[in-house]
């Protein structure tokens, strides 16, 4: 069975259930207007409720999503450089003189537009970091940038970064 | 009057008021608007006569209301989408008009309506406000059960079943009074026009993206509403209703990668120019002939609440919904309000009983309210019907403590 159960709410937006392997059902609602929920669901009684854990607006979300992708911390247990989660996966690249990205800025370079990548972060070269950057972030040089996206569109923003773009799908 | 915007002005604070009491008591502004309109002048409780310009101002809004009602609507689905979910959705809408619509010919039969205010009643009883019912599962924080996959299915459905009555309708408003194969004929023309519009949509989505690729927010905006007023013209110009036009143009523009873009610049139109227009259908309604009503929307109101409840049970049994959720499903769904009045307002533009009006007021005016209502109060009524018709909770199975299954966790590793 599959981890992730994916169904559209047309209207509202989309629904993830997910049932961890340690058992129970979490939902999870991302509404169109940004908001996520999380619910959850007791499988084995079908007369349970559903109940309400917490919702976030978008920005909220994005910082959780960090967390939980091992972004902010990275648990000791797992030193693997990217995280695949069927597809979809996280990585970070170190941009290093002279990538053709250093110098401009993320919503100058159209990166989600061109390459489909989101930019969930950019950890400087002196050490500061930046959730969640804005358009308006500058890339620079020495900086970690981290990313989330399809396998395809992580490799198309390698290959742009090195100097070689090639289309994203 | 010298004074071309005073009573406008004064008119519009009405509707912003009724917005502002709507979003105090947590309501949709359709059933306040409407409330507010029809206390109103010119058949109000006043006797106060506004300008005859001043009500063909509002009007001309309430016009442009019904087409960006209609082009929001042809926005939201998308054919493509609609394809890949089709099978399911069908069965839920079939079994949901098996008893809704049944029961909406059968009582408007006996009522001794004519035939084409039998087929607009049809309509305005069995079609949901699918605004209020997103509203109300997401207030109530209902959006994770399971049975609000079967709510907005089934509002997906009378999304599309509304793109493919209004034509009907419009068609028989437009050729009243003409021979069946007269309307036959304008039946079938509305609809070659629809279908061949979303082909040659669907055949040019490139062409269309890089027509609607504008970088510019203010070239977008003046593009898309250009396009809309001048596709509802060329509609009215096929003797199509305008309505169409401004639907076909959503369907098509749903294709596009825009939409998005599209739906976020749309909303604000379609909420100002929209409550002018329930306001100004309200604002036309004696208040005398409301009480001839009174006791036929009640009664479609009661027969809304049954087939909602009989389509919530059966569709417990088809896609294996508890009790509970089938309470819900049924309550939710007793929502009316936006589309109805759209169909009431073209039923008047026909020329059809003025019945039909006062009754499509008081019912979405009772259903806006109710429903919201009722949707709330499912878990006291769930609470009070379960023991009472043996719907016995499921006793808890008691719940072995679960290991880790060690294989598992590998697995999801890859």
């Amino acid at each position: 069975m599959d981890f992730i159960k994916e169904t559209d709410l047309p209207g509202i937006g989309r629904k993830f259930s997910a049932s961890p392997a340690s058992g129970g059902k979490i939902i999870i609602i991302v509404h169109d207007d940004g908001v996520r929920e999380i619910y959850r669901y007791d499988d084995s009684d079908a007369d349970s409720e559903v109940e309400h854990i917490v919702s976030f607006d978008d920005s909220e979300a994005r910082k959780i999503a960090g967390i939980l992708g091992g972004l902010a911390y990275t648990p000791k247990a797992l030193d693997n450089a990217r995280v695949d989660l069927k597809g979809l996966a996280i990585d970070w690249y170190k941009l290093t003189a002279p990538a053709p990205f250093i110098g401009s800025s993320i919503g100058a370079l159209g990166i989600r537009k061109n390459i489909g990548v989101s930019i969930i972060g950019i950890i400087r070269h002196d050490g500061g970091s930046l959730v969640n950057p804005g358009p308006e972030a500058v890339l620079q040089d020495g900086d970690t940038v981290v990313m989330a996206g399809t396998r395809e569109q992580i490799n198309a923003f390698h290959a742009g970064a090195r100097g070689n773009p090639q289309p994203a799908s | 009057m010298e004074y071309d915007f005073l009573e406008l002005g004064a008119l519009l604070l009405f509707v912003a008021m009724s917005g502002i009491i709507a979003s105090r008591l947590k309501f949709s502004i359709v059933p306040i608007v409407i409330i507010v309109g029809l206390l109103l002048p010119p058949n109000g409780i006043t006797p106060y006569h506004p300008a005859e310009s001043t009500m063909d101002a509002i009007d001309f809004l309430g016009r442009l209301g019904v087409l960006f009602l209609l082009f929001a609507l042809g926005l939201e689905f998308s054919i493509r989408k609609l394809l890949a979910s089709a099978g399911t959705m069908v069965k839920s809408g079939l079994i949901y008009l098996a008893f809704n619509a049944t029961a909406a010919v059968l009582f408007t039969m006996l009522l001794g309506w004519g035939v084409e205010e039998i087929l607009l009643a049809t309509g305005i009883i069995i079609i949901s406000s699918s605004a209020i019912v997103a509203k109300t599962l997401v207030d109530l924080k209902r959006t994770a059960n399971p049975e609000t996959e079967v709510i907005m299915g089934l509002m997906l459905f009378q999304d599309i079943f509304m793109a493919a009555y209004l034509p009907i309708v419009s068609a028989i408003a437009i050729s009243r009074g003409g021979k069946p194969s007269e309307l036959a004929i304008s039946v079938g023309f509305a609809f070659a026009v629809i279908i061949i519009f979303v082909f040659i949509s669907l055949r040019t989505t490139k062409v269309l993206e890089s027509i609607f690729a504008i970088a510019s927010e203010e070239t977008f905006l003046l593009v898309v509403l250009a396009l809309l007023i001048f596709m509802a013209g060329a509609s009215e110009a096929l003797n199509i209703s305008e309505a169409i036009g401004a639907l076909i143009l959503g369907m098509i523009m749903a294709e596009t990668s825009q939409q998005e873009r599209i739906v976020h610049l749309v909303v604000p139109f379609r909420d100002f120019f929209g409550a002018a227009f329930f306001f100004g259908f309200a604002l036309k309604i004696s208040l005398d002939s409301l009480l001839g009503a009174v006791l036929v929307a009640v009664i479609a109101v009661a027969l809304t609440l049954a087939g909602s409840l009989a389509y919530g049970f059966t569709m417990s049994k088809v896609a294996g919904i508890s009790k509970r959720g089938a309470l819900n499903l049924g309550l939710t769904i007793t929502s009316r309000g936006e589309f109805s009045i759209v169909l009431a307002n073209l039923g008047t533009a026909a020329g059809l009983s003025s019945v039909l009006e006062s009754f499509s007021v008081l019912y979405v005016v009772i259903l806006a309210v109710l429903g919201p209502l009722l949707s709330r109060l499912s878990d006291p009524i769930y609470q009070v019907l379960a023991p009472r018709l043996g719907w016995r909770r499921e006793t808890p199975k008691s719940k072995p403590h679960k290991e880790i299954d060690a294989s598992l966790l590998k697995d999801k590793k890859e």
